[in-house]
């Protein structure tokens, strides 16, 4: 009887990979795509963005894999790279905004929901509405803390912030997110 | 005095465990998307391959400049200067020696 075949671990697909093995790279995008689409569709505009976040986030794991050290998760790891490319992203898209002339944008945050209780896509169309609203580290913290569900450590790890900034920068998104609610509430 | 919107803070509470349910990502962007990103790191390595070879081939040449330059600056640094010091004194032994000649 053949002995069951082990499953690589992270580690020694790492080491594969930097020996010049693709096809470890491979399984490791194998293994991790499905929470790394996850976590960028929470800041792509679409398909296209969220395509290329994904891309760029494990072409930069790929040209960094040396310094990838094996004290934390590989799933850590590439989850740290992926939120800076996101948080980069966002970045981009800010100063894009800042350039567009004031009358020319937007600012419905969607239709009301039916009920008081709105259903999940209901609830994501309007806050990622009014998280496009945001400033980048806001709509970050938000995003981790709020629907991610990381804790103030994780997010602290994973953007590279102190706990307390985390603290400071999730209680004044919130703020905000509130009040472009609330206002978009009143214009209604 | 600080009031705290109860209500607002109840609304943003249910907005987010209403969106946390959610799964904005399509799965079908996911089919073959280690595929499309082997050929992309393939078509990546293939475009710095040829920097890194002539990164290569340049070693010697840098070599060789490094050492003429290190000899430049050996050869300066030892060789006699000639100074304006130099220059002047030479200038004195022979207004000295014309001064000697002539008497004065």
């Amino acid at each position: 009887m053949n002995a069951p075949q082990q499953v690589p671990t992270d580690e020694r697909l790492v080491k594969a990979s930097l020996s010049g093995d693709d096809e470890a790279f491979g399984e490791l995008v194998r293994r991790y795509k499905q929470k790394i689409f996850r976590l960028a569709s929470r800041f792509a505009r679409g398909s296209d963005e969220l395509d290329d976040i994904c891309q760029e986030a494990f072409i930069k794991a790929y040209q960094n894999l040396g310094k990838f050290r094996g004290d934390a998760p590989f799933e850590h790891w590439m989850t740290k790279i992926a939120v800076n490319v996101c948080y980069d992203m966002l970045r981009r898209q800010s100063r894009k905004r800042d350039n567009v002339p004031w009358d020319s944008v937007a600012f419905s945050v969607g239709d009301p929901p039916a009920s008081d209780t709105p259903s999940g896509e209901e609830a994501w169309e309007i806050l990622s509405q009014a998280m496009n609203r945001l400033r980048p580290k806001e709509r970050l913290v938000i995003t981790l803390l709020h629907l991610e569900e990381k804790s103030v450590r994780e997010t602290a790890t994973l953007t590279g912030w102190s706990e307390a900034n985390v603290k400071v920068r999730a209680f004044r998104a919130r703020k905000e997110l509130r009040r472009i609610l609330e206002d978009d509430r009143e214009k209604r | 005095m600080i009031v705290k919107n109860d209500n607002g803070d109840d609304r943003l509470e249910r907005l987010f465990a209403a969106a946390r349910k959610y799964d904005a990502c399509d799965p079908k962007l996911q089919y073959g998307f280690e595929t499309r990103m082997l050929t992309k790191i393939k078509e990546h390595r293939a475009a710095s391959g040829p920097f890194f070879l002539w990164a290569w081939r340049l070693i010697p040449a840098l070599f060789a400049m490094v050492l003429m330059l290190g000899a430049w600056i050996y050869i300066t640094e030892h060789s006699q200067p000639i100074g304006l010091n130099s220059i002047t004194g030479i200038n004195n032994e022979e207004t000295m020696l014309v001064a000697s000649l002539t008497g004065e």
